[in-house]
């Protein structure tokens, strides 16, 4: 390891064993990326995300607590309606009345509990299929799954919401206001629709992703930031653009050249600076 | 990096979410099945020059996203498509029961005379069909569509669903029922079409006068 990595991660633990985290210093610090040393990376996000206060001292209970409140919305949401339809299932009554599994009526809880299950499997492929390269999304994770993955929880299922929190028509607003007006009506929907939806994380490989992610959360104004980083991603190719048709710049744009993420955000951070 | 082609035609590729519409455009472009495809992000491009009838065609083609919270951005991209491909899964009762609405969305926002293929992906799975051959050409037939079943997972009339489209917009062409020069046409003319379109004057200007004597 190099000394000015060393050195680096000495500047991380300095701010972080402060009893009262100077937020100001810590963005600064990590806007430059976050060492991932030491599960440094992990406790910076949850700072510079607000999950965890700037008081050092409240951290065990404020974690205890996320995690309690966490574990709670399983239980309400998936375990529970699943123990709910598992005793329904045995118990022979009539159901003519009631809602059974074959009730086509819409508002039907074994319809939205069917259509939970399909949401859920979804999003065990998506998760499968999203970097399969990396063992990390290849493998349940230790600390929430096993309270889903509960056999005697055999009726799984998750309320179709969490389906609509990846996508906030912010996001699509934002987009509108354009970044970029080019000649062959090449127009941002096209392909900053997907740079700002995902935060670039399809743009480049997962470190380089994790990296701006470092100076986006870092950012006060994320999300303005965010604009400036899509802005340098165009300027750092503009020669190019300027020479090629609407379908080697359609190219261009969605499978963008460039993968040296530090000269696109220095790029952005002469913007930002410019401002 | 220059090509030339007599047209250029917009294609859409439309239907609901996870019916094959991105890998039916990569077996198309790359000729190979795409394994772990992710959901599409708003669109997708790509683009071949084929050769229909003597004429070379660029498809410029517009892969759009299939879930439902997309579908106001997708909107967007409809625009002046001379052919879409509307894609179902044979597998699943579903995204064949929403074609109807996805065609108004191409005829509406594209164009009314927009040259529609109905394409009943994954054909290798028949023992999981959910949608009859028979059913879906009605269909096809009442809302005058050509009708295809492809397999984006070994290649069958994943080209053919393609030419078909070009080849119908040729002919529309040819017999004057649709003008490239019209706004929203989805077509436009290549280099090579312009040059054979300048040709003909630029003989007559030169060609030797017939001798009088």
């Amino acid at each position: 390891m190099s000394s000015l990595h060393k050195s680096r991660i000495a500047d991380f633990q300095d701010v972080l064993k402060e009893p009262s985290i100077a937020l100001e210093k810590l963005r600064e610090l990590s806007f430059s990326g976050i060492p991932c040393e030491g599960g440094l990376r992990c406790l910076c996000w949850k700072i510079l995300l607000n999950y965890l206060p700037l008081e050092r001292a409240s951290w065990t209970s404020v974690l205890a607590k996320q995690r309690e409140l966490y574990a709670q919305f399983l239980r309400e949401m998936i375990i529970q309606p699943g123990i709910a339809k598992a005793n329904m299932g045995v118990s022979r009554e009539d159901v003519t009345f009631e809602d059974h599994p074959l009730n086509p009526n819409p508002d039907s809880r074994w319809n939205t509990y069917f259509k939970d299950n399909e949401v859920l499997l979804q999003i065990d492929k998506d998760v499968r299929r999203l970097c399969p390269d990396i063992s990390f999304f290849q493998r349940a994770t230790e600390y929430p799954c096993l309270l889903i993955l509960d056999p005697q929880n055999e009726f799984e299922t998750l309320r179709k919401r969490v389906e609509q929190t990846t996508l906030k028509s912010q996001t699509v607003a934002r987009n509108r206001s354009g970044v970029t007006n080019q000649e062959q009506n090449i127009k941002p929907q096209f392909f900053a629709f997907r740079w700002l939806t995902l935060l670039l994380s399809q743009e480049f490989l997962l470190p380089d992703v994790i990296r701006i992610w470092d100076s986006l959360f870092a950012d006060d104004n994320r999300f303005d930031f965010l604009l400036l980083v899509c802005c340098a991603m165009l300027m750092l190719i503009r020669e190019q653009l300027m020479e090629g048709d609407f379908t080697v710049n359609m190219r261009l744009l969605q499978d963008y050249p460039i993968t040296d993420v530090c000269r696109i955000l220095q790029k952005a951070k002469e913007l930002q600076d410019s401002k | 990096m220059a090509e030339t082609y007599d047209f250029l035609f917009k294609f859409l590729v439309i239907g609901s979410a996870g019916t094959g519409k991105s890998c039916l455009l990569h077996q198309f472009i790359e000729n190979k099945f795409k394994q772990d495809s992710n959901h599409t992000i708003g669109v997708e491009f790509g683009s071949r020059v084929v050769n229909v009838g003597g004429k070379t065609v660029k498809l410029q083609i517009w892969d759009t996203a299939g879930q439902e919270r997309f579908r106001s951005v997708t909107r967007s991209y409809y625009r002046g498509a001379a052919g879409a491909l509307l894609v179902y899964d044979i597998t699943s009762r579903e995204t064949y029961n929403s074609l109807a609405a996805w065609l108004t969305d191409a005829r509406t926002l594209a164009s009314p005379n927009i040259v529609v293929i109905l394409c009943g992906n994954k054909k290798d799975l028949d023992p999981e069909r959910e949608v009859t051959f028979l059913e879906a050409s009605r269909f096809a037939q009442e809302n005058e569509l050509m009708f295809l079943e492809t397999s984006a997972l070994t290649g069958e009339n994943v080209e053919e669903a393609f030419l078909k489209c070009a080849r119908t917009i040729l002919n529309k062409i040819d017999s004057g029922e649709l003008d490239p020069e019209r706004m929203g046409s989805g077509i436009q003319y290549g280099d090579a079409s312009l040059r054979q379109l300048r040709q003909p004057r630029s003989a007559q200007a030169v060609a030797p006068q017939p001798c009088g004597c």
